[in-house]
């Protein structure tokens, strides 16, 4: 009887945890730099990390979105005949909303000590792994302080993003 | 005319659906990738003529190691919506270090560069010049981003256009008039009916 009641109350909990909505288990969110800006970085991330056999793939724990890179799946865009790497239509902003989720869903414990102050940007994987202090299947990208590309992403970690760094980042083929 | 079309189109089934096998599962594995193109169509021998539109670095690679290893390869095709293959389209490669490499497709659309004549830098620019039928020009389309790492175009350019991908490489949006035709006798023409 004792276990029908424990079974019951397990099966209760099972059904209910199905039923949580989205907004619900996102109250835990982890801390991230602003998004307003991130257009910027997200046009450098989308012409260095972003073609289709690296980051511009959903296989990838880190996707890049936007109009050279993997489009995002999205229903409004669904008859859009330019809706397609390379098509006509610009990166969205719903692209680049996915990309800044990408990002700050990568690594979100390290991310959020980043965001309080209590971690260093250097020690993310998306500021390691461009500069090949990690392993890299993409190979070094840039130097460490070297280009405008490093300091477009680490100067919106740590929260004073220089947009002037991400443009002349794109002024390089 | 008819018969070659839709066995490619069947193969372009076999490219789409080994996409979405892929992506079934979180891990894709160059073996299941392989496994999911399914096999040689009986008719075409296992030659530089087969598998036209596939990804050919997947199995050329040192990986799958089928002889020849090539750094660079993929087939040219028609228009966005027809995968008829394109004959005698140049192709050319430019390296990081400004190497540059030019080839020809042959019957059934298809080229290839083996390492052991280029083991490009990456990354990669592309273009190409296509025929133009009835005429002695050419057209050329430049790809505007870069191949980071993949030389299979076909790892990138596959199906019609869709979010994942600009579609398999062709030479121009619609049909030109005359059209581009196949050579009936080219040993890529899969005749296999049953499959
Ligand atoms: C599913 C695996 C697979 C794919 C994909 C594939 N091939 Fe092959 N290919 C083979 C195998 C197996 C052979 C036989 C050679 C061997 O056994 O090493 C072969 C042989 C060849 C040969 C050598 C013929 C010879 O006599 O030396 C050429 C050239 C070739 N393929 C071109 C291509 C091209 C071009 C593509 C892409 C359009 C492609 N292959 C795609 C597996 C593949
Ligand atoms: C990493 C993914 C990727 C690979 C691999 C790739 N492409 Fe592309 N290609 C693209 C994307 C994305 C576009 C559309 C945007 C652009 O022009 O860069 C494109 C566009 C093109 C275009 C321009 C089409 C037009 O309408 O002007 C050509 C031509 C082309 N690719 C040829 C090739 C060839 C040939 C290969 C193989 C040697 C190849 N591509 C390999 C991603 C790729």
């Amino acid at each position: 009887m004792k276990g029908a009641r424990r079974l019951f109350v397990a099966l209760v909990s099972i059904a209910l945890i199905g039923c949580f909505s989205e907004a619900e288990l996102g109250s835990a969110q982890a801390l991230c730099p602003p998004a307003d800006d991130f257009r910027a970085v997200n046009n450098v991330l989308e012409r260095r990390c972003g073609t289709l056999d690296c980051h511009g793939s959903p296989y990838r724990p880190f996707i890049v979105f936007g109009q050279t890179a993997y489009r995002r799946p999205d229903l409004s865009h669904i008859d859009n005949p330019n809706y397609f790497p390379g098509g006509l239509e610009a990166t969205t902003d719903h692209e680049v909303r996915g990309t800044y989720e990408s990002a700050c869903g990568l690594e979100p414990e390290e991310m959020d000590a980043v965001v309080r102050g209590e971690g260093k940007a250097e020690s993310l994987s998306i500021v390691r792994k461009p500069r090949l202090q990690s392993k890299h299947k993409g190979g070094r990208i840039w130097g460490a302080g070297t280009t405008e590309g490093d300091r477009c992403i680490l100067t919106w970690l740590t929260g004073a993003l220089e947009k002037e760094a991400c443009k002349n980042e794109l002024r390089v083929p | 005319m008819r018969r070659w079309f839709e066995t490619l189109h069947r193969g372009h089934a076999l490219v789409l659906l080994s996409g979405l096998l892929v992506g079934a599962c979180q891990s894709p594995t160059n073996d299941d990738k392989i496994d999911a193109l399914g096999g040689e169509c009986q008719s075409v021998a296992e030659s530089e003529f087969h598998r036209a539109g596939q990804p050919c670095l997947l199995c050329h690679d040192t990986y799958e190691g089928a002889d020849p290893h090539m750094s660079v390869a993929g087939t040219i095709f028609a228009t966005p919506n027809i995968p008829m293959p394109v004959a005698d389209a140049k192709v050319t490669l430019t390296d990081a270090n400004g190497t540059q490499i030019s080839t020809t497709t042959n019957c059934i659309g298809n080229f290839q560069i083996e390492t052991a004549d280029w083991r490009p830098a990456f990354p990669l620019h592309a273009e190409i010049e296509c025929p133009i039928p009835g005429s002695e020009d050419r057209r050329r389309l430049v790809m505007g981003t870069r191949i980071s790492r993949d030389g299979s175009c076909a790892g990138c350019h596959f199906g019609p256009p869709s979010n994942k991908s600009p579609g398999w490489v062709y030479c121009a949006a619609t049909m030109p008039d005359p059209p581009y035709e196949v050579d009936p006798n080219c040993a890529g023409i899969c005749t296999e009916t049953s499959q």
